[in-house]
């Protein structure tokens, strides 16, 4: 009786004070609208619980956000939600500071002043759609739709298909997307066929060697490779990590193998050399189901080289080891425990594949995966299905969208970097700024933040400045977005609908429901709707691309499709390994919702469905290349050059093969240019250090500096919170006489910036590393002013095939400031 | 009597920071202005602790997560002129902010630096502070705040419980950090419950606790990681 009387007035206790505390501090906060404070102050104190999607990264997690009289408190992971079961990210956890951000947009603006001015004024939606519909419908009527552009983000799924309708019907061939990611697809395209990103068995490999892949760190959806690997480590599953800096990754691996930047292509090829000679490899896989391993003739007769040959000759391990810094002795080990390690893996990202040979790094990787024959074997590669969505209808097209569609995207390049990017941010930049093929009258800038994230910056910000309407969707004004005209904010994905489906490198297909949790805070709106808005203005047959009352009707249409499937189900308790065997056993099916009504209601209060039995598939059915085979020598490049030959004839300035290599700047010739090769980066020989930079979980792409807590939290691995550092190898550091702390200029050919040094024995001695996602200049208080952006002095380089930026192919030196 | 402990496996962390920021957004830890944290005054009751070992390239990164140890002879409450902190029934050592004089002197006698002081009241930069979670009071300037095991959320717990009239489940009362450790490195619970998980934990042939000479009994073992 004493203790619960004791308990009793501790409760009481308890919620006075916080009831006290509660309302004292809400408006200080933050920024939150008084009619919500106000509800806060008088209501009876309920709490609420909604489950959405967490929006900060592509990762897609599922979350449960805690309500108090329907204020968003706080956010917890959802823990039935396959993707991270209840794990959460410190950005995700975060997100509330994004939706009470006091430098939010309360409403549509628009700029009176230069650029950078910071000189806006509000302007009520009408107005401001009035502005950008009028335009619109004159450049139609002008037979110039194709004048009109959308740069996007990581969109993916129904957003994106929301925008390329509305594009699609109004008649322009120019929505672009320039995520980091992009361009990740090209070395599995030419490999594979397909532009799908493999999925990796990690449940059941045993061995698992990332090249550059930080995947606990960095990637696609952190959490979920956070969850398999805690829950792998019982099962003795080993890891190796191969960087040039121990990221995140590296630290929790087994084993850190330190690699030279740029080299990780030469490296997978002298493991190649290893699983080969010493016949570790997988004969069945490669002899039945892969093309160009052996030599070949071609139909003509002439005799190419096979993988096999290339590789015996150029890759034996003492020659790896002098490109690669790896010793020789660490490639045999390496190719050993591979190649007598049954269900090993292998990955590769980061490093990698962020260099201007990373095309042919990431295809050189995936080989190993071929010569294991781990394509659809356990514990190897798989590719996903993917959610059985209803597609949306066809849009109407008349002549006028049917003739802008047809006409050459703005991206296209007459003098032909990268043949297979679907999108460079530099030559988008260098053909508006000069009007060819044709100028550029309207750009739609959708989330991300080029000007901050990409290395030609000021190419771009010379594009945006000639632009006549430029308009953005953000809803805190970032460095990009200061060039804007006019500016339609956002919900945060908080206050709005949407849906995260199939997140890359995810092993099963699934669908994420985002919902508003709480009604909007400001004047925003959700893009989704303004571009249904948009049609509905400009009219005519563009109006079939507004075929549904709002966003919310879309996703929805979109989710009946996983209805009628009959596959999968919604997320929900209980959904463990055993019960999923037994139903992949028996046919997986749903059968417990009558209507899409009730589909639909458990899909909202769950917050996703899922897929997780998959049809195994036959080896060939898996790759669409021209061979139907896993491609060694990619046919799909060499028909890219050939093309490339055709069109540089044209203009008369050349006539082989060669020519075209030598245009692209790539080195090998024959057929090692379409094959998985060593391409040398063309490194600066002056300085002596190589510059990599990396993310933080706290801060990602750059998008967590505007929040106050992940800024602190930013270097909370090395103890710098609000602040960039460079991490320097110990012995690097006493050559230069720099101690912990001591201030340093990190100087490349381009610029350079000042940054606090740290000592840390996890990277090579001539490294020096830089977390990327500070020094903001825009993009709200507590973004601008911290810290320095490595991209600024990086060189203006990108892979030499795909247009990825080459993050990793700048040097510098480091000295201290005086 | 229940006795609440935490294990933290220390082969399933990551070393993301994940727990960090769930601690700072539940409890509403003050975020200080940026000149003051890089004073070292940044306010973490769950910090992360970074050692390097090893000779290169087996470098080895040690990363642990460090929240109050809850001790059971806490060397935090003896120094308190005024007892403002003192160790509970249920084994968690508590702080009464309204007591505290700011002395300090708790801070010293932490042997594991545990606790954090408000060198400012608990506004910053242009009026904003942190406060969201309706179930924990703001402190105010010139008091020392620490970890409590997030117990706030006891404190509803037991209500439920009390209303239905049962024990705790185990795993029904977690602090926010090891509910949403995406690692599920962190184990919580009553320690005297032979069938909780914390209980098994903490008797596994990893488990340990950090300065264990010093006789301060803390009640946070941490579990080394596997060697392969």
């Amino acid at each position: 009786m004493e203790i619960k009387r004791r308990d009793f007035i501790k409760l009481v206790g308890g919620t006075s004070v916080s009831l006290a505390v509660g309302g004292c501090a809400m408006d200080e906060v933050l920024e939150i609208p008084d009619r919500l404070i106000h509800r806060v102050r008088t209501g009876p104190g309920i709490e609420t619980w909604k489950n959405t999607i967490c929006g900060l990264c592509p990762g897609g997690c599922g979350i449960s956000v805690r309500m108090v009289d329907g204020l968003p408190v706080s956010i917890r992971g959802n823990p039935h939600y396959p993707v991270n079961l209840g794990g959460m990210c410190s950005l995700g956890l975060n997100a509330l500071h994004m939706l009470y951000h006091p430098d939010r947009l309360k409403g549509p603006m628009k700029r009176t002043a230069n650029p950078g001015s910071g000189r806006w004024e509000p302007i009520t939606w009408d107005e401001a759609l009035k502005i950008i519909a009028e335009r619109l419908t004159e450049l139609r009527g002008g037979q110039k739709s194709r004048q009109v552009a959308v740069l996007g983000y990581d969109e993916r799924g129904l957003m994106e298909q929301h925008i390329a309708r509305f594009m699609k019907a109004y008649g322009s061939p120019n929505y672009f997307r320039f995520s980091p990611s992009q361009n990740d697809m090209v070395p599995h395209s030419l490999l594979h066929g397909h532009s799908r990103i493999p999925a990796y068995d990690f449940l059941n490999a045993k061995l698992i060697v990332s090249f550059g892949s930080n995947f606990l760190g960095e990637g696609y959806s952190p959490v979920y490779y956070t969850k398999l690997y805690s829950h792998h480590r019982e099962l003795q599953t080993q890891y190796i990590q191969v960087e040039s800096r121990m990221s995140l990754t590296a630290a929790n691996a087994d084993k850190w193998v330190p690699i030279r930047p740029g080299t990780y292509g030469a490296l997978a090829l002298g493991i190649a050399y290893v699983l080969i000679r010493e016949e570790l490899y997988d004969a069945r896989f490669v002899g039945g189901s892969t093309f160009g391993f052996e030599d070949w003739a071609d139909r003509s007769g002439s005799r190419h080289l096979g993988f096999r040959s290339i590789v015996l000759g150029n890759y034996y391990p003492e020659k790896v080891s002098e490109i690669t810094g790896v010793p020789t002795a660490a490639i045999l080990e390496l190719g050993r425990l591979l190649g007598n390690t049954p269900k090993s893996l292998v990955l590769g990202d980061g490093g990698a594949v962020d260099n201007t040979n990373g095309t042919f790094a990431q295809m050189a990787v995936q080989s190993l995966n071929a010569l294991l024959g781990n394509y659809e074997a356990e514990g190897g590669v798989f590719f996903t299905d993917q959610a059985p969505v209803r597609p949306l209808p066809d849009v109407e097209v008349d002549a006028v969208a049917a003739a802008g569609s047809r006409s050459e995207p703005l991206t296209s390049s007459r003098d032909v970097p990268f043949p297979l990017s679907d999108f460079s941010i530099e030559s988008f930049a260098k053909n508006i700024l000069a009007d060819s093929p044709y100028p550029l009258s309207v750009l739609f800038l959708y989330h991300g933040n080029p000007l901050f994230q990409t290395l030609n910056h000021l190419d771009f910000a010379g594009a945006l400045k000639k632009i006549p309407l430029v308009v953005s969707f953000d809803s805190i004004i970032n460095e990009t977005s200061e060039y804007a005209h006019l500016i339609l904010p956002e919900h945060t994905f908080l206050e709005s609908w949407g849906e995260i489906s199939d997140v890359p490198t995810v092993g099963f297909s699934h669908f994420g429901i985002q919902q508003p949790v709480v009604e909007p805070l400001h004047d925003t709106r959700g893009t989704g709707d303004v571009f249904t808005e948009l049609a509905r203005r400009v009219g005519g047959t563009v109006k079939s691309a507004a075929a549904f009352t709002d966003y919310r009707e879309e996703v929805r249409y979109a989710a009946e499709g996983l209805f009628r499937s009959g596959q999968g189900a919604v997320v929900a308790k209980g959904q463990k390994q055993p019960w999923i065997e037994f139903l992949q056993r028996r046919g997986w099916q749903t059968g417990r919702y009558a209507t899409f009504d009730e589909f639909w209601e458990q899909l909202l209060l769950n917050g996703g469905w899922w897929n997780p039995a998959r049809k195994k598939k036959n080896l060939d059915e898996l790759f669409t290349t021209p061979s139907g085979k896993f491609e060694f020598f990619s046919q799909r490049l060499n028909s890219e050059f050939n093309r490339l030959l055709l069109k540089l004839d044209e203009t008369g300035s050349s006539r082989n093969l060669e020519s075209v290599l030598s245009r692209l700047n790539i080195s090998a010739r024959g057929d090692n240019a379409m094959m998985p090769h060593h391409e040398a980066v063309p490194y600066e020989g002056d300085r002596p250090m190589y510059l990599v930079t990396f993310q933080v979980m706290p801060n990602r792409d750059g998008a967590g500096a505007a929040l106050p807590l992940m800024q602190e939290l930013f270097g909370y691995s090395v103890h710098s919170p609000w602040e960039s550092w460079a991490e320097i190898h110990p012995e690097t550091a006493a050559a230069a006489g720099v101690s912990n702390d001591d201030w340093v200029w990190v100087e490349s050919s381009i610029g350079n910036v000042r940054v606090k040094a740290k000592i840390t024995p996890g990277i090579m001695p001539d490294v020096v590393a830089i977390p990327f996602g500070m020094g903001h200049t825009s993009y709200g208080r507590y973004a601008r002013g911290h810290g320095v952006n490595p991209n600024t002095i990086m060189r203006n380089l990108h892979d030499l095939v795909s247009g990825k930026p080459a993050l990793e192919a700048t040097k510098v030196r480091i000295s201290r400031t005086s | 009597m229940a006795k609440w402990a935490m294990a933290i496996d220390l082969d399933r962390c990551t070393g993301c920071g994940a727990c960090m920021a769930a601690c700072k957004m539940e409890n509403n830890v003050p975020i200080v202005e940026p000149d003051e944290a890089l004073q070292g005054r940044v306010m973490h009751w769950m910090d992360m602790i970074t050692e390097y070992g090893g000779d290169y390239p087996g470098i080895e990164i040690k990363r642990m997560p460090k929240p109050c140890f809850h001790c059971d002879n806490p060397p935090c409450t003896r120094v308190c002129p005024v007892g403002a902190t003192y160790r509970n029934e249920e084994g968690l050592v508590a702080q009464v902010y309204h007591r505290c004089i700011g002395c300090r002197y708790c801070m010293v006698a932490c042997p594991f630096t545990a606790k954090v002081f408000n060198w400012k009241d608990p506004a910053w930069i242009e009026g904003a502070s942190t406060c969201f979670n309706p179930d924990v009071s703001r402190r105010m300037v010139g008091v020392v705040e620490k970890c409590t095991f997030c117990s706030h959320r006891l404190m509803k717990v037991k209500e439920t419980a009390d209303e239905e009239d049962r024990p705790i489940n185990d795993g029904e009362y977690v602090p926010a950090c090891a509910e949403i450790c995406p690692a599920d490195a962190i184990y919580f619970g009553d320690i005297e419950d032979k069938g909780s998980s914390v209980y098994k934990m903490s008797g596994d042939y990893r488990a340990s606790r950090v300065m264990e000479d010093l006789g301060v009994e803390p009640k946070v073992y941490y579990l080394v990681k596997r060697t392969r």
